[in-house]
């Protein structure tokens, strides 16, 4: 059984409708999908532009996590950036370009997003981004984070620019479903109608979407599984801004509770005046704070009893060290053991010192999306930037900026992935 | 006080007869000794203890002794006496993990485990030595080996009340087949009899009930004891709950219901099971204690709300059990207060801790070779 949250902008939550195939649905979406051709492109980002001044004044968007963020990337200025990157102009949406061989980019079609439960505005930066290149999208998104979503789409169906365009006049070409991930019916039906599947998740949800059937001309875009962690050089921890590092580094931990790809697991901290002890009893301070103002509020019973066994293992090793809140809120585990280590999440963190930073690259994979980096030689950050996006990581970012959607994501410059490059001869 | 003989007073007495707000005055300062025991023993458990919670003498209650959780005594080895105490070392089975538990048992532990069983059993099932089907393999509880899996050690504590024992399952290939003749001797032999059956509840299930009654035998020993314990979360994966299998059960073997008891235990705290009483409720023993701890905030839960299982004990003084945390889940119903009468805690097991569904695209470090 399919759910429907939301369908060509009418909300049907929390009591959802209901309904045994998705091909109801199609019609509804396929006449939005028209609609939206019609819409001019940068009509529509200065709807996104009024939605982001509403976001954040709106009572009931206030406090969701990451929306001072959602609003900021959907300014008109980002996202003119993020179309001149992927696309080179926004006129190329709405038009043939050039002269005697014309080029436009055309929506893809239906464009099918599986999204992960861990961070409920991935929905928004996905269908944002589809949307403004003229895709009709069908969201199958996790139940914990449909309040948020509708909360959200409701703001948005709202922002009305002077020329009358509105969120809900986008949204007519939308759908938010939910089915069982056991439901391999439905999963098979959405990747059947998908000309672009794109998927959020870990490494379960990534394989049971890309191994369904799928159309020839289908175009996948894949985001995770990954593993992300932290770099601070020796410069960077002597320095002044030592104390604002670990209350951003303090930030990114605390973020989506650790369980999304650009969350870190581990921090990596060059040998110098200040050995990791002393690291981490300030980095233990910025996190009691973030601790007082966020408390914790979903306890995963399985990663608690990791969180117990974790703190345990080096209470016990004679070699590591904990330190931690009193009840099992956040963690700083020391060991000197090398390399990476299985994450832990929510808000569990394992600090380790190297020699230098260029020691942890041997440990890099293609399985590193972001490495959040506090280096204040200029010079090596460079040069590990260059070894460790060599080895696959795509972000070499500030500490502070782990989670900051940007563009290209993972290596992806997404919404190019979106369109159907097509040409026309104009000429004689 | 004299620790050692106040351990072993308790441990040989009658069970459950001790208030609850007595019990913790009279464990509390043997549990604190015992830790203070185990940190001048070991400077792992000194660093442990130390960084974990407070110095013992100020231990207020026996929930202030930080517990160690029981996946550590797969990680390390955890142990309070000298190696030349070490009469044996018993290695759990490793289903879960695939790293077995290593405890390291004295004499005197090994001596109070086995006297702290019987006082249990006999509780529940009576003193009397009676025989004894066991549904297993022999193989599973060979006297020369190290490794002591839960379903050994179940057998192992039953068969100090058999007067014979008798496994009625093979081993072939690593399937289990019931032996028809053993079972029919057995039959032949003590038909009607007060008798005791013992084994693992999910191979009782999935294996024996099953087989006899593919084979047409009948079986009638109304004055019978089933002590049976693990698997249940396999076997609520096919919808079998504790009463549906205690009916069944009771059926097969033409009993009451209430003669199908259902335990918890582990290797690592052996010596201490907690059996059903007619009530459903399992009791923790005089010379032990259960803890319920909120996963979140450590503290003890109070009666109806679930949390982690924790299970202190007075017994070992070979390795620190003293207090253990496990990956299960259960909830205190009440105390002293329960229908059958037993004096102390009373609980009940909910589940193992599950992993829940994967939460995002966060991830493994580890890459998979087939992916590659």
């Amino acid at each position: 059984m399919i759910e429907i949250v939301m369908h060509a902008g009418e909300f049907y939550h929390p009591a959802h409708k209901e309904t045994g195939s998705l091909k109801p649905l199609l019609p509804a979406i396929q006449a939005g999908f028209e609609s939206l051709k019609k819409i001019d492109k940068g009509k529509v980002i200065d709807v996104f532009q009024k939605f982001s001044e509403n976001v954040i004044k709106d009572p009931s968007t206030t406090g969701i996590e990451g929306v001072a963020f959602l609003s900021s990337w959907l300014r008109k200025a980002n996202m003119m950036q993020i179309v001149e990157k992927n696309l080179r102009d926004l006129a190329y949406l709405d038009h043939f370009v050039g002269e005697t061989k014309r080029i436009k980019a055309q929506p893809r079609g239906f464009a099918c997003h599986w999204i992960a439960g861990n961070v409920p505005a991935i929905g928004l930066f996905s269908l944002f981004q589809s949307m403004l290149v003229g895709n009709a999208n069908i969201l199958r998104i996790p139940p914990k984070s449909h309040d948020t979503m509708v909360r959200l789409l409701k703001v948005f169906a709202s922002s009305k620019i002077d020329s009358g365009l509105a969120g809900a006049d986008l949204l007519e070409s939308t759908a938010i479903i939910y089915y069982d991930r056991a439901d391999q019916k439905a999963n098979e039906e959405l990747s059947d109608v998908a000309d672009a599947r794109i998927v959020w998740g870990g490494e379960e949800a990534v394989k049971s979407i890309t191994g369904l059937p799928r159309r020839a001309h289908c175009e996948d875009v894949i985001f995770g599984p990954k593993y992300s962690f932290a770099v601070l050089d020796r410069e960077a921890i002597a320095s002044k801004n030592m104390p604002r590092v670990l209350r951003f580094l303090a930030s990114d931990i605390f973020l989506f509770d650790q369980a999304a790809c650009t969350s870190p697991h581990v921090v990596f901290c060059e040998k110098s005046n200040m050995d990791v002890a002393t690291i981490a009893r300030f980095l233990g301070e910025e996190m009691g704070k973030l601790a007082k103002r966020f408390p914790k509020t979903d306890i995963d019973q399985f990663i608690m009893t990791k969180i117990i066994n974790a703190r345990a293992e080096h209470a016990l090793d004679p070699d590591a060290s904990v330190v931690c809140s009193p009840e099992n809120d956040w963690t700083i585990l020391i060991n000197k053991r090398p390399g990476l280590e299985e994450p832990i999440e929510s808000r569990t963190i394992f600090l380790k010192e190297v020699d230098s930073i260029m020691d942890t690259l041997p440990h890099v994979t293609k399985k590193v999306q972001t490495i959040g980096c506090a280096v204040d030689d200029k010079a090596k950050l460079l040069a590990f930037a260059d070894e460790a996006t060599f080895r696959g990581v795509a972000r070499c970012v500030n500490v502070g900026q782990m989670h900051l959607f940007d563009s290209p994501w993972d290596g992806v410059l997404f919404m190019s992935r979106l369109v159907n490059w097509v040409t026309v001869y104009h000429g004689d | 006080l004299d620790i050692k003989q106040a351990v072993n007073d308790l441990i040989a007495q009658e069970q459950f007869r001790i208030p609850q707000a007595e019990k913790d005055r009279v464990l509390l300062p043997i549990l604190a000794q015992q830790v203070k025991d185990n940190m001048a023993f070991s400077q792992q458990l000194q660093k442990f203890y130390t960084s974990s919670g407070k110095d013992p003498s100020t231990y207020a209650s026996i929930a202030d002794i930080p517990p160690i959780p029981v996946s550590m005594f797969k990680k390390f080895s955890l142990k309070t006496c000298p190696d030349d105490q070490v009469a044996r070392v018993l290695n759990s089975s490793a289903t879960t993990s695939g790293i077995p538990s290593r405890i390291y048992i004295n004499k005197e532990t090994s001596f109070r485990q086995s006297k702290g069983l019987i006082a249990i059993l006999k509780d529940f099932v009576g003193g009397s030595r009676r025989p004894v089907l066991v549904i297993d393999t022999e193989n599973v509880n060979k006297d020369d080996a190290d490794t002591l899996s839960a379903r050994g050690a179940a057998i192992r504590g039953i068969s100090n009340f058999g007067k014979k024992l008798v496994y009625v399952m093979d081993e072939k290939s690593g399937e289990l087949f019931l032996n028809r003749q053993k079972l029919q001797g057995f039959i032949d032999e003590f038909k009607g009899q007060e008798i005791l059956v013992s084994g693992f509840t999910y191979i009782i299930w999935t294996r024996f009930v099953k087989q006899v009654q593919d084979a047409g035998i009948k079986l009638d020993f109304p004055a019978m004891k089933l002590v049976h314990s693990g698997g249940w979360k396999k076997l609520a994966a096919q919808a079998v709950t504790k009463d549906v299998f205690s009916k069944a059960l009771a059926g097969m073997f033409n009993t009451e219901q209430r003669n199908i008891v259902d335990f918890y235990g582990m290797v690592e705290q052996l010596g201490v099971v907690f059996l059903d009483c007619k009530a459903g409720h399992k009791h923790a023993p005089d010379f032990a204690e259960i803890i319920i701890r909120d996963p979140y905030t450590m503290k003890e839960q109070p009666s109806g709300k679930a949390g982690l299982i924790e299970i202190a004990s007075i017994i070992p003084s070979s390795y620190p059990g003293q207090a253990i945390i496990t990956e299960d889940i259960g909830e205190i119903v009440g105390v002293d207060d329960c229908p059958c009468g037993r004096k102390g805690k009373y609980f009940v097991f909910r589940s193992r801790v599950e992993r829940a569904e994967t939460r995002g695209c966060g991830d493994t470090f580890a890459e998979r070779r087939k992916d590659r």
